[in-house]
């Protein structure tokens, strides 16, 4: 059986093309005619190359761009590109070294910020009173920056494949809940984020001390706590998905308990990778477990 | 015969020649022109919709080969019918549509399609209107009325014709009154993109309300 285009051109756009994106940044910003072979993609350059890749990828799969009316949509769930935006343009400087601790935390706080206001303005508008809004706010606010900031932390001396492995798994989580409470849409650009991640982990591979590769959290971070905050308020799955789909990125915090400390990168990473897996495995299970089962078969 | 008599009978045989001839016209059916009389003369009247006895469907192409209906089951609001004009308030439901699927219903509920929980209800109201002709072919008045639809949080101008099906007294409600509606939309203007290969961009809006005069 054939497949049809129109499905091969969605898969290019949503998969290959943010790869291919995310590929080509980090490969320029690599230096490649550089006699230093230290050269390596910079903090600015892998919040760059995820932020970029994420943002042609939703405008063109979901193609919701047809005029400057677009720019600032009414739609909550095509405000995601201007969260990677926001990420793009703070989380460079809250990634690099030469940053303090405290403007770290602000820079991120920004970004997480900008993200739950654009995204949960409508419940504002339709569900929440300004008090219960207040609360949500500043809650998921400093919810998003503190794992931002603790994942990242982790990860300073030993970045390895795990911090894009884990991204890229949570980012499937995402999309597998999220297609599962129907929103196919949603699902497919949990994709491109885990598609935007991909190069990402050849980078690690090959140069395991590139600061891009620690610098992709606050780029990536921000976007897929953007899908999961949507996801919930608008799909509602079980909140024990989202929580168990929230605590992926703190997998990257284990080599700080005790005996793992010191174990060696290989065990270290594939604890990481497990334990991550076994999170998402977890909140697809309770998402299936309560998800409304149709009465009829339904394929598109 | 003086004068007066004559221009009597002549008034008198004018007038039933004219109401047996308005009787038997082929083409003007006798009720619609008493609907016709009544609503030259009326005052403006308002109904309130009666979702029970209403409905709104939709029509998209699928796959390009089939037309797929579907309907929204709660609506509200009302509509007003004057000698001249015509006006219309009504706001959808869009948690309410039913595709006879109930997975294909929680899928028009998501982001991908009506976006219900941030855009819970799908609203026309009417900014003009004008009769467009007296009596179509089914002996109603048909009124052309513009204005603002909104869906998915856009709002388009729209222009459709709108007919005045009818009168009736319901022993519950007291005297309704109907009117129906069709157009097309497009669905990439109130920001539907979802499969734009594996669905119409036209869909079509059919709105049938009846209401109870208020």
């Amino acid at each position: 059986m054939a497949i049809p285009v129109d499905t091969l051109l969605l898969l290019f756009k949503g998969l290959a093309l943010p790869a291919l994106i995310a590929g080509a940044v980090l490969l320029l910003a690599a230096k490649p005619w550089s006699k230093y072979p230290g050269d390596a993609p910079s903090t600015v350059a892998g919040v760059a190359a995820f932020a970029i890749a994420f943002i042609v990828a939703d405008v063109l799969t979901r193609n919701w761009v047809q005029g400057l009316d677009d720019l600032w949509p009414v739609q909550a769930d095509r405000r995601l590109a201007h969260v990677a935006l926001a990420a793009f343009l703070f989380g460079g400087a809250a990634a690099s070294d030469a940053t303090s601790d405290w403007l770290r935390m602000i820079l991120r706080g920004v970004v997480a910020a900008f993200g739950v206001a654009v995204l949960l303005a409508f419940m504002i508008t339709n569900q929440w009173t300004p008090a219960e809004a207040a609360v949500w706010l500043f809650a998921l606010t400093l919810a998003i920056a503190i794992v931002t900031t603790v994942s990242s932390a982790a990860v300073e001396d030993n970045v390895s494949i795990r911090v894009p492995a884990v991204l890229i798994v949570m980012a499937a989580g995402v999309g597998a809940l999220l297609s599962a409470y129907a929103s196919k849409t949603l699902a497919q650009m949990a994709g491109a984020a885990a598609a935007a991640l991909v190069p990402f982990l050849i980078l690690a591979w090959r140069r395991r001390h590139s600061p891009a590769n620690a610098a992709v959290i606050d780029a990536a971070l921000p976007v897929l706590a953007g899908l999961l905050m949507l996801g919930h308020f608008l799909l509602e799955p079980p909140v024990a998905s989202t929580l168990l789909l929230a605590a992926v990125p703190l997998t990257l915090c284990i080599d700080r308990l005790p005996k793992l400390d010191t174990a060696p990168r290989m065990v270290l990473n594939v604890t990481t990778i497990v334990l991550a897996l076994l999170l998402v495995g977890a909140a697809i299970a309770v998402g299936h477990v309560y998800a409304p089962a149709p009465l009829e078969p339904y394929y598109g | 015969m003086s004068i007066t008599t004559f221009s009597a009978f002549g008034i008198t045989a004018l007038i039933a020649a004219t109401t047996a001839g308005l009787a038997t016209s082929p083409t003007v059916p006798a009720a619609a022109v008493a609907a016709a009389s009544a609503t030259s003369v009326m005052a403006a009247e308002t109904y309130e919709i009666d979702a029970v006895h209403s409905a709104v469907l939709y029509r998209i192409k699928h796959l390009n080969a089939a037309y797929n209906y579907g309907r929204f089951n709660e609506m509200s609001g009302t509509f007003t019918i004057a000698d001249a004009t015509l006006s219309l308030d009504v706001t959808i439901n869009t948690e309410s549509v039913d595709s006879a699927n109930g997975g294909r219903d929680d899928h028009l509920r998501s982001p991908d399609f009506f976006n219900t929980k941030q855009f819970p209800t799908a609203t026309f109201k009417s900014t003009s209107a004008r009769v467009l002709t007296e009596e179509n072919e089914d002996g109603y008045r048909v009124y052309e009325v513009t204005g603002d639809f909104t869906l998915n949080g856009e709002t388009e101008s729209l222009t459709m014709p709108v007919v005045m099906t009818g009168k009736g007294t319901s022993p519950r409600a007291g005297k309704v009154a109907g009117v129906e509606a069709m157009v097309d939309i497009n669905r990439s203007e109130f920001g539907i993109t979802t499969y734009p290969g594996m669905l119409g961009e036209k869909v079509r809006l059919i709105v049938a309300l009846e209401g109870k005069l208020q």
